[in-house]
């Protein structure tokens, strides 16, 4: 039982020390997830050397951890782009007779997202892809998962 | 470990099977049925290699957060990011703007998330006007307050 104390102790810690990093840099969202990831993982392993426990559950103690992180990862990023989440923010400004200029807006913010980021170009008519490792790792992990449940992109 | 991973993959290879011929998930939609064979395997495992309870408790909150992390990545698979859609689109070659324009509209992503919220019953539609249920309302507070802490 001590080591689900443990695990949710760890895993408050990260949210804890995620809080106080974006309150301090509010526009660092995916680098300060890896800083506070880092240092509760560091925390963590610091805590099991001074305590006894076997390699299976120092393993699985950090697989949980790694786990809990990418869930709430996840979360907190659909909070930032998820539609539906953007519908429940904004249904009194939402006109269902300008669905269009909805559907507009969706693809005007993720162009905006895109450029800003340096992901895309647009050079005269045209968008040309600037690599970029993180998106096109999540690209192609999407892509590699939806060839092997038999589902299309398009 | 090496029996509970084991344990994982043939649940995992059912599941796409499964997916691929019924477009239903093991894990999630059969969950009545894939949760009971793990907790049985599960035990015959604890009783034979006589695991410690601590022990047991972190497999099976493994096994939970594995369902809670495959459940969001699978909302990826099934539906399609409208980002995902455009670099798709794009990744490959250069892609003229209007194209992309055109067959990004003709995929409804705002109506279609529209739907989605009433199916779940977050929001209703009024006229041409959304209101939200109470169950949506209680969502979007707690979203707001975890955007304000975040800052997000």
């Amino acid at each position: 039982m001590n080591l689900i104390f443990l695990l949710i102790g760890v895993l408050f810690i990260f949210f804890l020390i995620h809080i106080v990093l974006q309150n301090i840099f509010n526009k660092n969202f995916i680098k300060n997830f890896i800083l506070a990831s880092i240092i509760s993982i560091l925390t963590l392993n610091i805590f099991i050397d001074s305590i006894y426990l076997s390699l299976f559950d120092q393993i699985i103690l950090n697989i949980n951890i790694i786990f809990g992180q990418l869930v709430y990862l996840i979360i907190v990023q659909s909070f930032r782009s998820s539609i539906q989440i953007y519908i429940l923010n904004n249904h009194q400004k939402i006109d269902l007779k300008l669905i269009k200029k909805e559907e507009l807006n969706v693809l005007k913010y993720r162009m905006e997202i895109l450029k800003k980021n340096k992901i895309i170009n647009k050079n005269k008519k045209k968008l040309i892809y600037k690599r970029k490792i993180l998106l096109s790792l999540t690209y192609y992990i999407f892509l590699f998962t939806k060839i092997i449940y038999k589902e299309k992109f398009d | 470990m090496e029996y509970y991973l084991l344990n994982l993959l043939i649940f995992l290879i059912v599941d796409i099977l499964l997916y691929r011929i019924k477009k239903i998930n093991f894990f999630i939609d059969c969950i009545k049925i894939s949760l009971p064979i793990f907790l049985i395997l599960k035990y015959l495992l604890f009783i034979n290699h006589k695991l410690e309870l601590n022990s047991q408790i972190l497999i099976f909150s493994n096994y939970l957060f594995f369902l809670i992390f495959y459940y969001f990545i699978f909302i990826g698979v099934k539906k399609i990011s409208p980002t995902l859609f455009i670099i798709n689109m794009i990744i490959k070659k250069d892609v003229e703007f209007n194209k992309v324009k055109r067959l990004f509209l003709e995929k409804n992503f705002f109506f279609s998330r529209i739907i989605e919220n009433l199916n779940i019953n977050l929001i209703i539609i009024k006229k041409s006007r959304i209101s939200l249920t109470q169950k949506g309302l209680l969502l979007r507070n707690i979203i707001r307050i975890f955007k304000n802490i975040l800052k997000v």
